[in-house]
């Protein structure tokens, strides 16, 4: 690319910073928004149907929903907080665990900029963190999808130990927050309290990993 | 607390607006200072810039969005910075510089006049036109540099999909800038 070219592009850049602050404050709030308007979609279409179908469909409608709860509950699957407490309390001896895909280390320091995607704990009572570092990319896309799937949270829980993500450019997110500029840290791990908790499907990758 | 009540405290002459800015955009002014100047001993002066600069402009300024306001002023400090440092070199968000040359017109060897203002007008309504999830992936990426895997991670949707939309993005922009022969 030529000099002018890249003066060109460097001038675009600088004056994408002009734009409107309504612009720049939509694309804050845009997860928001986009949930919000799913919703009324959703409602609409809902109540459209339950209109159009008979009683009997009803009934069988809710029947199936009886069911999917009753096995839903009793399927044994654990939260994130359990799965890395049962862990700690399990008599693996991991200094260092090589898998296919991934490593399993103790280590007091971890590099947040060797652009490898990492899942990393501390319990309350140790400085040590443990880390999980992908290898494999399809791992490492399936762990980052599952944090964009997280449940809302019910206050209760107590906090068990720090969970947090490393992108490996520097930006470090946790499960256990909401998807949002604030919540993105740079270089640096930090404490937070919960606003969202992980998916059961999260839990149970890492439970399938440290098993 | 509220932006408006933040401002109040600007308005005000409080030490406390500080302190509440920091505590509700701190993380996120880090964040975008990080994304061009790649050091957080840069991006943290960058913040304390900001914070400076927007006790010099209130009052006079009232902002409505003063998150919006404050990623300005950042951003525009943290390319300063950034180019302060690095006068040759390429690196930082120079990525970026390079992805938005595909939208520069091929038409270099015209005169153009840099000061003319019509820009940042064409630039807000071709981003006012774009739809919402286009919308949110072009300003993250190349107004608050993201980078393709935080959008992803935002969007739900794949980089390479992402990647697709931004480059559609940039030729259409380009079209533009052809047609109302800005750049």
């Amino acid at each position: 690319m030529n000099n002018r070219k890249f003066e060109k592009a460097l001038y675009l850049f600088d004056e994408i910073g002009l734009i409107d602050d309504e612009l720049i404050q939509s694309a804050e709030h845009f997860n928001k928004k986009l949930k919000r308007n799913n919703l009324v979609i959703f409602q609409r279409l809902a109540v459209a149907c339950i209109l159009m179908i008979s009683s009997i469909s009803i009934m069988f409608f809710s029947f199936q929903i009886y069911i999917f709860n009753k096995k839903k509950d009793s399927e044994n699957i654990p939260q994130l907080q359990e799965v890395l407490l049962d862990f700690r309390q399990s008599s693996v001896p991991i200094e260092q665990i090589y898998q296919n895909g991934y490593t399993i280390k103790k280590q007091e320091n971890v590099d947040f900029f060797d652009r490898k995607v990492k899942f990393i704990w501390q319990y309350p009572d140790e400085q040590t963190l443990y880390v999980i570092t992908f290898e494999n990319q399809y791992l490492a896309n399936k762990l980052t999808s599952e944090i964009n799937k997280p449940k809302n949270y019910k206050s209760g829980y107590t906090q068990e130990c720090y969970v947090w993500v490393s992108l490996g450019n520097g930006e470090i997110i946790s499960p256990f927050l909401k998807n949002s500029q604030g919540n993105v840290a740079y270089g640096e791990l930090f404490e937070y309290q919960y606003e969202v908790l992980p998916s059961p499907a999260l839990a149970e990758l890492i439970a399938e990993i440290l098993s | 607390m509220e932006d408006y009540q933040i401002v109040n405290l600007f308005w005000e002459r409080s030490q406390s607006a500080i302190t509440e800015t920091d505590k509700k955009y701190g993380r996120m002014l880090m964040n975008i200072s990080n994304s061009l100047v790649s050091s957080i001993q840069d991006a943290e002066e960058c913040v304390n810039d900001t914070y400076l600069s927007a006790w010099n402009c209130m009052p006079n300024e009232r902002p409505t969005f003063l998150g919006a306001f404050l990623s300005k002023i950042i951003r525009r400090i943290s390319i300063s910075k950034f180019r302060s440092k690095h006068r040759q070199k390429r690196g930082g968000f120079n990525f970026i510089i390079e992805e938005l040359s595909d939208a520069v017109p091929d038409n270099s060897d015209i005169y153009t006049d840099f000061e003319n203002g019509r820009l940042s007008d064409s630039l807000n309504k071709f981003i006012y036109s774009l739809e919402d999830d286009k919308k949110y992936v072009f300003l993250r990426r190349y107004f608050y540099s993201d980078s393709l895997s935080t959008i992803s991670l935002n969007t739900g949707y794949s980089e390479s999909k992402i990647k697709s939309i931004l480059f559609r993005m940039r030729l259409s922009l380009k079209k533009m800038l052809e047609e109302e022969k800005l750049l």
